[in-house]
């Protein structure tokens, strides 16, 4: 039996063979947790997932082989490691993705930097059948001497019979095609890591460990004045897992104290998720969303650690109650009242006053829902001179108004009654009727519907109060009033 | 900010005597050619004033005179009915330096004539459609450069009236732009005050009436309006997204808070300014220092004489009897010395004799001074005066066409000669056109672009916020003009027609579809003056350099009676021209146009037969006309004979003739199979004669309404005028109503039998398709010598189409297998 053979044939090789069907779900999770561990190894960790069932580690290891003493050192305790964990590996290193992992599928010896006669044929042998990628069926046919030749052939007749793929695997392996490889993690540029020789487990040697780790980034950040307003804390366990603890602050900043509390507030909402299993050997604590921060800021937080800035309440209270539970209001561009402000996460990085308008009368407080109220007022549209709210009468001195505002009819919950067209002046005796101008019809929006003419008012003890009419004045019905807001 | 006032005790207001109904004008509105600010047509505006029962209105569209014309036609149609209503012309100035929009209207003939130029100053300042105005301009003190060409600077504020539009952001601006406007156009200023119902209307109202008294300028009382009903909220809120790049959700304050920029009748008016008695009274006053409307807007044309002291008809005479010579060299019959006589009189009637010589020379130069070959076409065609001018080639006695339909005393309304020019060449005729008359008295006539029912979906559909899938699939509906939606196409491609923001969508898209969208030139209609141009109309700038466009449609320049010559490109004019230099060079034979003319004579220089029979072979690749995949296998079903049934056959295979049912029929009486029982005293009979029965032609069509459904001349004439016009309006739906029940009833009394009854709904059809016999007469021109040359040396002929038109390349690509190839070879030796 081989790796890739039919299961028709398998069976009918071992007649009681027990077959179990892969959980490609499950496997893809457990390998890219398994990957996430070899960003101890280096931070751009990624699983291409196009070639093998659960994918293909990759590694990009620029800059990081020289920490394990050269590239063929680094390949070797890698592979070492996975293999005293019991796992069957194979690796290479190479300069593309492509020719690396042309290698390391279908190389017989792992030799770190292939030449390229090597490169050529490796990449060109029949792929095993596996289930993701579709076998080429011709290419055995050639033998391999004539597939070894695949890279110095003409193009279009090999494209004709393999299709595109095998021209597209043969110039990622060359380099001639660019191929990307999407981190895991988020790359952080910055960040401080500390390695412990007997892995640790408590959560507060954790933080202690955050705490450090936090200072000697914050002494990085400093030197190159910059601060971050998202912070990563990995914690890498002996067992191949890799737990990841986020949080925010609302501005830059590089305090580590502030950093710490922050983590430890995020510590206290995990309760049963944190395990840290046979313990952990690495903690690495890394900075994105990274921006200019003048050097100044760094003593004005430290200095003014007893009252404390309102973000920093924002950030302590979202780290410790989760980002989504604190929230503040934010000024939406809408003429309808209760549109007019929503609630954002109080962490949400930048605040935008577009909805802001200064000109326009709005009360300090809005009621949660506009209360009925009884009003006298002229009609149609003249201002209240008397209002009954809750049972109890003011007496209006002074109003202004209307200020009407229309429905946002596209918003339009509603079907709205029909309007019936300006009626053209009857004709005089005589005429013929001239036929009336072309006019489509917009039966769906009925502009006193939904209309509200706002007014000010204010009694005699200087109360002011801001009341609307819902819709226009008729003569069958009164309005309905209501009063929606208080000033003062 | 809040504006607390004391409360005006109820029963003081009313105490007061009910009064009697103020006179009022709205003078400040917003039609939709200030493209994409407003929710209503012209036309829309105005009738809606009129019915509510207004003094006046006023078309300001901003920076624009583009829409006053429209305004005009229809309160000249309604005026009947509404003899005191007055339709005034003014522009909103809108000024590029922050200083508050204003109001202007022409006081007299000469002010309009210096609002033309000023707007013709900021147009060729800005780009393309942007016109860029500052506030010096409106005093002749603008910028250099702004007045090279406009000779020494003028007073452009002179004879105008002002109405100031106040800046509510920065009143201290406004208050200084008043100061200024003020002084210097003392006692014509006005300051604009409008109840928008903001919440601050009492204190802005007042705060106008203080401000127009320290500087004398009353206040006047408007609304600002942007669209006649307050239904149309929908579309301004549309437009407004649409002209931002932005979605009705996320629009928030770009969109009005109410819909209360509509048209308001004058007690609602008198209702809101109730503490402001005079601003009302002040739109009286204003529009009683107007004296201008666009009826003194008169055209004068240039003159056109040789010299000699001979007028312009003395030359035309003159010229049009050396061309009888040359055209009828074996002597004139008597009834073409009688219609050129009956034309030359209706031309000196009218006085279109300049008309005649600019066209004849326009012509006279192209085709012998640059050798560039050109024809006349459209209703000249019917003119023997044109033919002799040698503008036309086809003699109007073969053709039995109607000098009347060209000029008539009935018809106030200029002729219309539209000339082909070979189309590389024809830029060469427009310069020559530009040189004679100077760039100040020429320009081209402008072609308003209008939202189809594609882009109006497409734009409305993205405003909606409706995704790109969405959008393609609405793209596969079909909405003729005028048509209602088709809601089972929308259930068809997945949606709910009954979902409120579709059906909203689809009540926006009907509005929005004919709305105009910018402006565009048009192909060739040239407009020549005797004045400056721009005293009559604003000069825009076009995208080419060295030509002027004015701001009218070809459709609006016919109500101040403006000329318009066509100059028009023709590929094949190109193509014929190639073709004769090929015999020239290969077959030693020179050959003319006109030779090639005299096909049905027995004249020709092809023989007929082999030219007919090769349409029956269906074989017209890139033959002018019937080139097309449907006309070439309508051919070898309609078996053309004569020239005749070319004309019928470009005619009937057109989506009217084909959706109407006719086409069948036709072929049916044509081979005899469905016998057409001719009735000899049937007058409807005769006029479709020609047709077995079928109405195919506009003129049909005319004479049908007239004989059949009893309508007179003029009305016959309104009716082919909104066939032309069909996009527009919904004109055409009134006539054909008319036109059916006429026809019933006419049939009750002539014809006692309802055998023919089941040509009624055929003519339903008839008014949205039947296209107009002149213009496919004059094909001859094109078919004969085409067509002939196709036949006897078809490749090399199909060679020069392909150079021609890409559209015959890729019909000789894919029919490439054919096996001559002598011609290709000589093609290529050129």
């Amino acid at each position: 039996m081989s790796v890739g053979q039919n299961l028709a044939d398998a069976r009918a090789m071992v007649p009681g063979l027990t077959v179990l069907e892969l959980d490609r779900p499950l496997l893809e999770a457990a390998f890219a947790d398994f990957a996430d561990w070899h960003s101890n190894a280096s931070p751009l960790v990624a699983v291409m997932s196009d070639v093998t069932v659960f994918g293909d580690l990759v590694l990009d290891i620029t800059g990081v082989a020289h920490l394990f003493g050269g590239e063929r050192a680094m390949l070797r305790t890698l592979l070492t490691r996975l293999r005293e964990l019991g796992y069957a590996v194979s690796g290479a290193i190479a300069p593309t993705i492509g020719a690396a992992r042309a290698v390391s599928h279908f190389a017989r010896s792992r030799w770190w930097k292939p030449p390229i006669s090597i490169l050529r044929s490796m990449a060109c042998r029949p792929p095993p059948c596996d289930s993701t990628r579709p076998r080429l069926p011709g290419l055995p046919r050639w033998g391999s001497k004539a597939s070894a030749n695949c890279r110095t052939r003409e193009r279009k007749p090999l494209q004709a019979e393999f299709g595109a793929s095998l021209l597209l695997r043969l110039d990622q392996a060359c380099g001639h095609i660019e191929e990307r490889m999407t981190p895991r993690l988020p790359p952080a540029e910055r960040y401080a890591e500390r390695r412990f020789a007997d892995p640790i487990g408590l959560m507060d040697d954790v933080l202690m460990t955050a705490h450090d780790s936090a200072i000697q980034l914050a002494i990085r950040l400093e030197t190159e004045g910059l601060g971050g307003q998202a912070f990563h804390l990995f914690l890498y366990r002996v067992d191949h897992q890799v737990m990841t603890l986020s949080v925010n602050s609302a501005r830059l900043s590089r305090d580590p104290e502030h950093i710490t509390k922050l983590f430890t507030h995020r510590s206290e909402r995990l309760e049963g998720a944190y395990d840290a299993g046979f313990g952990i050997d690495m903690i690495r604590l890394a900075v994105s969303s990274v921006g200019e921060l003048d050097a100044a800021q760094l003593g004005v937080f430290s200095q003014r650690d007893v009252t404390e800035d309102l973000d920093q309440l924002h950030d302590r209270m979202s780290s410790r109650l989760g980002p989504m539970v604190v929230l503040r209001t934010q000024f939406q561009a809408s003429h309808t009242p209760e549109r007019a402000a929503r609630l954002v996460p109080a962490i949400a990085h930048a605040t935008n006053n577009d909805g802001l308008r200064p000109d326009l009368v709005r009360p300090l407080r809005l009621l949660p829902a506009p209360e009925t109220i009884l009003i006298n007022a002229e009609v149609p549209d003249g201002l209240p001179a008397s209002m009954i709210w809750r049972r109890i009468s003011y007496r209006l001195i002074k109003a202004s108004g209307p200020e009407r505002l229309g429905a946002e009819w596209w918003h339009s919950g509603q079907r709205l009654q029909l309007v019936p067209p300006v009626k053209p002046k009857p004709p005089a005796s005589g005429e013929t009727p001239e036929p009336a101008p072309y006019t489509p019809n917009l039966p769906l929006f009925d502009p006193d519907a939904m209309t509200r003419d706002y007014y000010v008012a204010e009694d005699e003890a200087g109360r002011r109060f801001w009341i609307y009419r819902q819709g226009f004045h008729r003569d069958d019905e009164p309005a309905s009033w209501y009063l929606h807001g208080v000033f003062s | 900010m809040t504006q607390i006032v004391p409360l005006v005790r109820p029963a003081k207001l009313r105490a007061q005597p009910p009064a009697s109904i103020a006179a009022y004008a709205e003078l400040v509105s917003t039609t939709n050619f200030s493209f994409l600010r407003s929710g209503s047509s012209p036309e829309e505006l105005v009738t809606a004033a009129m019915h509510m029962g207004l003094q006046a209105f006023g078309v300001t569209d901003r920076n624009s005179f583009a829409g006053v014309v429209r305004g005009y036609v229809i309160a000249r149609d309604l005026k009947e009915r509404f003899p005191d209503f007055r339709y005034l012309v003014g522009v909103r100035l809108c000024f590029a330096d922050g200083t508050p929009d204003i109001i202007a209207y022409p006081s007299n003939r000469l002010a309009y004539g210096r609002l033309c130029k000023l707007l013709t100053v900021a147009n060729q300042r800005g780009e393309k459609g942007k016109p860029v105005l500052h506030f010096a301009d409106l005093f002749g003190s603008g910028g250099p450069g702004s007045t090279s060409e406009q000779g020494p600077t003028e007073n452009y504020a002179q004879g105008q009236l002002f109405i100031l539009i106040p800046d509510e952001s920065d009143w201290g601006r406004t208050e200084q732009v008043l100061e200024q406007l003020a002084t210097l156009a003392r006692g014509r200023v006005w300051v604009a005050g409008s109840v928008r119902f903001d919440g601050h209307d009492r204190a802005r109202l007042n705060r106008i009436t203080e401000l127009g008294k320290r500087h004398n300028a009353p206040m006047l009382a408007s609304n600002d309006v942007l669209y006649h009903e307050p239904n149309r909220r929908m579309v301004q809120d549309v437009v407004t997204c649409i002209r931002e790049h932005l979605t009705l959700e996320t629009a928030g304050w770009q969109l009005a808070a109410n819909a209360e920029r509509h048209l308001k009748p004058a007690q609602e008016m008198a209702r809101l300014f109730a503490e402001h008695k005079s601003a009302i009274a002040q739109t009286q006053a204003f529009i009683a220092r107007i004296d201008f409307s666009l009826d003194q807007l008169k055209y004068n044309y240039p003159e056109e004489t040789i010299g000699d002291g001979e007028t312009a008809q003395q030359t035309l005479e003159r010229l049009t009897r050396e061309g009888a010579a040359k055209r009828y060299p074996n002597g004139m019959s008597d009834k073409i010395k009688r219609s050129i006589w009956t034309e030359l009189c209706l031309i000196a009637y009218k006085g279109y004799a300049a008309y005649f010589l600019t066209v004849h020379d326009i012509v006279m130069y192209a085709r012998y001074q640059r050798k560039i070959m050109c024809r006349g076409r459209g209703s000249a065609a019917n003119s023997t005066v044109c033919f002799c001018l040698e503008i036309t080639a086809v003699n109007p006695e073969d053709a039995n066409l109607v000098f009347g339909r060209f000029i008539s005393t009935e018809r106030d309304e200029p002729p219309d000669i539209d000339v082909d020019f070979e189309h590389e060449r024809r830029e060469e005729v427009m310069q020559y056109v530009y040189q004679k008359y100077g760039g100040k008295r020429t320009g081209l006539t402008a072609n308003v672009i209008s939202y189809r029912s594609k882009s109006a979906i497409h734009e409305t559909a993205k405003v909606f916020g409706v995704s790109d899938d969405t959008i393609n699939a609405f793209n596969q509906l079909h909405w003729g003009w005028g048509s209602s939606l088709d809601l089972a196409g929308v259930t068809a491609i997945g949606l709910n027609p009954d979902d409120p923001v579709l059906a909203q969508m689809f009540e926006v898209i009907k509005v929005l579809r004919g709305f105009p969208r910018h402006l565009s030139q048009h192909v060739g209609g040239f407009v020549i003056t005797r004045d400056s141009l721009e005293s009559s109309v604003p000069i825009g700038k076009s995208a080419m350099d060295n030509r002027n466009i004015i701001e009218w449609n070809k459709d609006d320049i016919d109500v101040p009676a403006i000329l318009k010559v066509d100059v028009l490109a023709l590929g094949m004019l190109s193509c014929l021209r190639r073709g004769f230099e090929l015999m020239k060079v290969h077959y030693q034979q020179d050959i003319e146009l006109t030779q090639l003319l005299a096909e049905e004579k027995g004249r020709g220089l092809f023989p007929k037969d082999r030219v007919y029979a090769m349409t029956h072979r269906a074989d017209t690749i890139g033959v002018f006309q019937i080139e097309s995949r449907a006309q070439m296998s309508m051919l070898p079903r309609l078996k053309p004979v004569e020239f005749y049934d070319l004309v019928i056959e470009v005619a009937i295979v057109r989506p009217g003739p084909i959706r109407g049912g006719m086409v069948h029929p036709y072929l049916k009486r044509r081979d005899g199979t469905e016998p057409r029982a001719p009735k000899p005293g049937d007058k409807l009979d005769q006029v479709l004669e020609r047709t077995k029965g079928i109405p195919l032609f506009r003129e049909q069509a005319m004479q049908m309404a007239i004989v059949g459904a009893g309508f007179s001349a003029g009305e016959a004439d309104q009716l082919r005028r909104a066939m032309a016009a069909r996009r527009r309006t919904g004109k055409i739906e009134i006539f054909e109503k008319r036109f059916i029940d006429g026809m019933t009833k006419k049939r009750r009394t002539h014809t006692p039998s309802n055998s023919r009854s089941a040509a009624l709904p055929r003519s339903r059809d008839l008014p949205n398709t039947a296209s107009p016999r002149a213009t496919r007469r004059p094909l001859r021109c094109w078919f004969m010598p085409h067509a002939g040359s196709n036949a006897i040396i078809p490749t090399s002929s199909r060679r020069l189409c392909s150079i021609a038109s890409p559209w015959v390349f890729m019909h000789l690509a894919r029919s490439s297998a054919t096996p001559s190839n002598t011609g290709w070879r000589c093609a290529l030796s050129m």
